[in-house]
């Protein structure tokens, strides 16, 4: 495929994560950062994202599985996952991070797990679309074009 | 207090003029000044870096309020014991709330202690997730000048310390 096709099914694919709300504009932030003196600096904290994201989610997972369920616990690394996930503007990931906190406050165990079941959900589903993107990049590249930016 | 429409309009001019979309000087409009960033989390710190990076800022990290109060502490002694006229080690300091081993609001007062044996204050930011709240009275407290909300943003980040400068 050549270069000027490829450059539009990478912005067609970004639209569309923006318009299913999987991103929002601080990804765009992360895009505008990233410059000839920082030109992996959206792969490398989309990289640290998803390796602070998968711990946070083993250790929720056995937060929440306790007999007694320290919800205190819970809380702090659900309000950690939702800093994180808002700073590269995974959006559906932070809303499902609000979601359980505030059937935290409710200690409410049941739905707790039910709303961590959808946040794994749409943490796997976002960690697809962004490696996918992060592929077309790549075949931009090597086919010598430019990666362009969404306006 | 009035403030007349001339002087309003001016400084708005002054800080629309910084901002790349009214072709503002997008090449450092911060530059030479340095920033104490205290966060905990890699993450967080790699988008501060490349954000404050982008307005000419100097960087330097502490990893929790503890490692910032020492930080703090060191560099106004050294300064004392200097030569040269005195000056802030920092221009500001961003402040994360929740960090391990001592948190923002322990570290602001702390760090507020220290500057009185010299008579002087650094501006401190905090960088909470927070918008109000007890926690944000607290942090005020403590002596935080501004609660800068998550997630740091290039735009509001440069009118705002623009704003601040004038």
């Amino acid at each position: 495929m050549e270069v000027g096709q490829l450059q539009r099914r990478f912005l067609e694919y970004t639209a569309s994560l923006f318009n299913q709300g999987l991103l929002d504009g601080q990804f765009q932030q992360l895009q505008q950062l990233q410059d000839e003196s920082n030109p992996d600096f959206v792969v490398e904290v989309v990289s640290l994202f998803f390796e602070d994201s998968e711990k946070l989610l083993h250790d929720l997972t056995i937060a929440i599985g306790q007999q007694t369920v320290d919800f205190k616990k819970v809380d702090a690394y659900v309000h950690q996952f939702k800093g994180s996930s808002s700073s590269i503007g995974a959006q559906r990931v932070r809303n499902a991070c609000i979601a359980i906190r505030s059937f935290c406050e409710e200690q409410n165990v049941e739905a707790c797990m039910r709303c961590l079941l959808q946040l794994k959900q749409e943490y796997s589903l976002v960690k697809d679309k962004l490696q996918d993107l992060f592929r077309l990049e790549q075949q931009i590249v090597e086919a010598g074009g430019a990666v362009p930016m969404l306006e | 207090m009035l403030i007349d429409r001339d002087s309003c309009r001016s400084r708005l001019y002054q800080v629309l003029k910084l901002l790349p979309e009214f072709g503002g000087e997008v090449d450092k409009p911060l530059s030479g000044k340095k920033v104490l960033v205290v966060e905990d989390e890699n993450l967080l710190q790699k988008i501060a870096t490349a954000i404050l990076s982008r307005l000419g800022v100097t960087i330097e990290i502490s990893n929790n309020g503890h490692e910032a109060l020492q930080t703090v502490s060191k560099a106004l002694e050294d300064q004392r014991t200097s030569e040269s006229p005195p000056s802030l080690p920092y221009d500001y300091i961003f402040m994360d709330f929740q960090m391990p081993v001592m948190d923002g609001i322990a570290a602001t007062r702390r760090i507020r202690e220290e500057e009185a044996k010299y008579g002087v204050h650094i501006p401190i930011f905090a960088v909470s997730a927070h918008t109000d709240g007890p926690e944000i009275q607290q942090m005020k407290q403590a002596g935080v000048a501004y609660n800068l909300s998550k997630p740091l943003n290039i735009a509001k980040l440069t009118e705002f310390l623009s704003s601040f400068e004038i």
